[in-house]
């Protein structure tokens, strides 16, 4: 019993834990001032006209009963989803990425706010789609 | 349970760090034994030989172990799977990698569809113009009908047949009618990138639509590059030969594809072909004849100043003469998209080999990817 727990223990040692998969929820008038954008648009292959949608969910769309966002109309403007593992610091500090949420805590039923700027109700009673697969946000959000 | 994760199916040691893994998978490599590497391809010439679909890799598995970023979870359904298949749902940045088949590579895709895996009738939301998709897998039927949107149409999904439409005007929402449905159904209403149906591996929805993202998936371990080199790929295109994009097999880039080397099943015609992008003599042919949907194709070029060459199952041969190559500025190896960011196989690959110091001889390509052989 004491050999398998030791194998079971220097197994877990040798296996490094990932990182959560991390969402910013960032909101653009349009979808070149994203391109444009520093941190989102380094996820725009200018070459080739497209997204990185290995990482990004480009065009998805947001309810929430704030009239404006970052002065934006969220109804009428450019959503974009960038998840990585991990947090990125360019995306921390990016005032256009409005709501920061970790997919991992949220699977598991905990907090999984990590920072936003999109507050009190207009982010509890907030609701988007489509959703990444596998992701088990609430909708509404209801944090 | 239909459903199985990727934990529970492989017997996987896995050395993971930040999406990587070293492929040891339910079948370990015989040691000692190496008669399954592709002739050019050993280890002992430095060459790569990645058999994804037996879990057998050279020089180790850690030279073939996958970099993967994909920001969703995906599964194994596919459109072509047996009524009520069983199906594994990998993580975010998971290879997809099915015992038996290779890894399973694809852009990004919305299901509009909600509660996918129990399907009923419902009312899609506002649908963008385009031409979409319907599948369905198991015993009953979708039957498309129009709600506000113009171009729904009437046809009837069912197992193994799928169905296509094109809105136009103003957009708005089809009617999806479900019938008989059985305790082990799935669909999937999906948005192709173009005119051509292409349908897509399952994305399992509930209460909203869903997305997975792409499949970016990379060599961990760069074999590098000489003056001249050999890629392999053997792989099941899943779209139809007249899709609009080149479906990418295998790519060595320097990371952004203004420099690359690739093979690859064509646009529009499904030929195989190669292609260099960058340097002073960039070239892409097309050769031989289509590669069908469906169908496990083996296509192997060699690259050298002055001379390529190119077989495809054995059988199609090419040749070109560009007289210099981009290889200076070469650092990755892609597999199943042009840079992780476009031209996705959207299909199986089944094995991969690079042979980085050699451009190899045209009888070494052409029974190298001989059908019969090596299989």
């Amino acid at each position: 019993m004491r050999i398998l727990l030791v194998l079971a223990l220097l197994f877990a040692a040798a296996v490094p834990v990932r990182a959560n998969q991390v969402d910013y929820f960032c909101i653009f008038s349009n979808a070149a001032a994203a391109e444009a954008d520093g941190p989102v648009g380094a996820y725009w292959n200018a070459t080739d006209g497209v997204w990185d949608t290995s990482r990004t969910f480009p065009g998805i769309k947001v309810v929430t009963a704030a009239a404006l966002v970052n002065g934006i109309n969220p109804n009428t403007a450019f959503w974009i989803i960038v998840s990585n593992a991990g947090q990125k610091a360019a995306l921390d500090a990016d005032t256009n990425c409005v709501m920061t949420l970790d997919r991992d805590i949220a699977i598991h039923g905990g907090s999984f706010v990590l920072a936003a700027t999109l507050t009190g109700t207009n982010r509890s009673n907030a609701s988007f789609s489509p959703v990444p697969h596998g992701s088990r946000y609430p909708i509404p959000l209801g944090q | 349970m239909r459903r199985l994760t990727a934990a529970s199916v492989a017997i996987v040691l896995a050395i993971a760090a930040s999406g990587s893994h070293a492929l040891i998978g339910p079948k370990r490599a015989v040691l000692g034994g190496s008669n399954w590497v592709l002739p050019g391809f050993s280890a002992a010439s430095g060459g790569v030989d990645c058999y994804f679909a037996k879990a057998l890799y050279s020089p180790s598995a850690t030279a073939c172990a996958l970099t993967v970023t994909r920001a969703s979870s995906g599964t194994s359904l596919l459109p072509t799977s047996a009524a009520g298949a069983a199906f594994t749902t990998y993580g975010n940045n998971v290879a997809r990698l099915i015992p038996g088949s290779g890894v399973l590579i694809e852009e990004s895709r919305t299901n509009f569809l909600l509660h996918s895996t129990a399907p009923a009738t419902q009312t899609t939301g506002s649908l963008a113009n385009g031409t979409y998709t319907l599948w369905y897998n198991g015993a009953g039927t979708a039957t498309m009908s129009a709600g506000t949107a113009t171009g729904c149409g009437t046809g009837v999904a069912s197992q193994g047949n799928s169905i296509s439409f094109t809105t136009s005007g103003a957009a708005g929402t089809c009617v999806v009618t479900v019938a008989n449905a059985g305790a082990s159904d799935s669909f999937q209403l999906e948005l192709n990138p173009g005119a051509v149906s292409a349908p897509t591996s399952l994305i399992v929805t509930a209460g909203a639509t869903a997305a997975r993202a792409a499949d970016n998936i990379q060599l961990t371990s760069y074999p590098g590059v000489g003056s001249a080199f050999t890629e392999f790929a053997a792989f099941t295109p899943s779209a139809p030969v007249t899709f609009a994009t080149d479906q990418v097999a295998v790519q060595y880039d320097n990371g952004n594809n203004t420099d690359s080397a690739r093979i690859y099943r064509a646009s529009t015609s499904g030929d195989p072909g190669y292609r260099v992008i960058g340097g002073a003599n960039p070239f892409a042919t097309g050769f031989g004849s289509a590669l069908a949907a469906g169908a496990t194709a083996k296509i192997a070029a060699a690259f050298a100043p002055g001379a390529q060459a190119a077989a495809a199952n054995g059988t199609m041969t090419s040749t070109n003469t560009a007289a210099t190559l981009p290889t200076g500025t070469f650092t990755t190896i892609f597999i199943g998209s042009q840079s992780g960011s476009s031209r996705f196989m959207n299909g199986i690959v089944s094995r991969i080999a690079i042979a980085p110091t050699v451009a190899l001889p045209a009888a070494t390509l052409q029974a190298d990817t001989n059908l019969n052989q090596y299989n």
